[in-house]
């Protein structure tokens, strides 16, 4: 082979082991469950920056779900800036979620929207449509677990998005 | 006097920024309109109604002004349509610019099992005043019903 080509080749893999690399570098995990919840969520972030979310919302730990219906949601959303002053305060960035849990399990056409604060402290807040503008309708704390290894909720808790019941 | 001016001038200045403001804008090629308002303090809380196509349901949408690296200021809104209209646990979001002094355009994002790629649907859109001065739509099919989801 001449040196020219032997060269080439090694630009080219040096060239995909570097993307490889940043492609992993720009895609990551975050899991999370709601303290004194049954549900959790497990997200991935990825692009370039990394603020594309999509993954799931669990309630498979919830009792008093529809048992007919999927315990497995799917989910999206971006992370990006935003107020301090805006519930779960605490950090300049947010995983903004996306959550079809008012039209999926209660038959409501409400929208629901997850912030998530996993910068500093976990905290959470979700904000809903009923007809009233896109309101504060519950919040709280959530911890961090290893993907395929969600925490036992505490027994008879309720889904995160029921805490207006 | 000049103690009166300053309290009116904050007065109005507090009114201005509370004050809401409409935006309304039609998906082209869908039949489907959203009527939004944008309100609060600082004003980035959105909410409205998603209106699809004759004999569908309307869904109650909501969501922040904010701003996305490579984007800009976006309006940023969780649409229920799929959980609701669909009885699918599939959460949906449209993105469209927030400076309704450029073309509209919009994206949906969208997260099912088995796909690769979370961009669901891109487009322009239109804005309007009068919904009911919009031309007939019917003919037309709503945004969700993608023939690579439904």
């Amino acid at each position: 082979m001449k040196r020219s080509s032997l060269v080439l080749v090694f630009v080219v893999f040096f060239l995909v082991a570097l993307a490889s690399a940043a492609a992993s570098e720009n895609t990551h995990n975050v899991n999370i469950a709601f303290n004194g919840h049954c549900d959790t969520m497990e997200l991935t972030l990825s692009g370039s920056p990394p603020i594309y979310i999509a993954g799931t919302h669990d309630l498979s730990a919830c009792t008093d779900i529809n048992p007919n219906l999927s315990p497995i949601e799917y989910v999206v959303g971006f992370r990006h800036r935003f107020y301090w002053s805006i519930d779960p305060r605490g950090s300049s960035k947010v995983l903004d979620v996306m959550d079809p849990a008012l039209g999926y399990y209660d038959n409501l056409p409400y929208a629901l929207e997850y912030l998530i604060n996993t910068d500093e402290t976990c905290a959470w807040a979700i904000y809903e449509d009923t007809g009233s503008g896109h309101v504060l309708s519950g919040a709280g704390t959530c911890r961090f677990f290893k993907t395929g290894s969600p925490p036992t909720p505490r027994a008879g808790s309720q889904p995160s998005f029921e805490t207006y019941k | 006097m000049k103690k009166l001016c300053l309290v009116v001038a904050i007065v109005a200045l507090g009114n201005l920024a509370a004050s809401a403001t409409d935006i309304n804008f039609s998906l082209d090629t869908f039949c489907d309109t959203f009527q939004l308002t944008l309100t609060g303090t600082p004003k980035v809380y959105l909410d409205g109604v998603h209106t699809t196509c004759p004999g569908l349901p309307n869904v109650l949408v909501g969501g922040f002004l904010h701003t996305i690296p490579g984007m800009g200021a976006v309006l940023d809104l969780s649409d229920p349509t799929f959980g609701y209209t669909e009885m699918s646990p599939y959460g949906w979001e449209f993105i469209t610019n927030a400076d309704t002094r450029q073309p509209c355009v919009w994206a949906s994002y969208l997260y099912y099992p088995g796909t690769p790629n979370v961009l669901y649907e891109t487009g322009t859109c239109t804005y309007f005043t009068d919904v009911d001065a919009r031309p007939n739509v019917s003919s037309l099919r709503p945004a969700f019903k993608d023939p690579a989801v439904n």
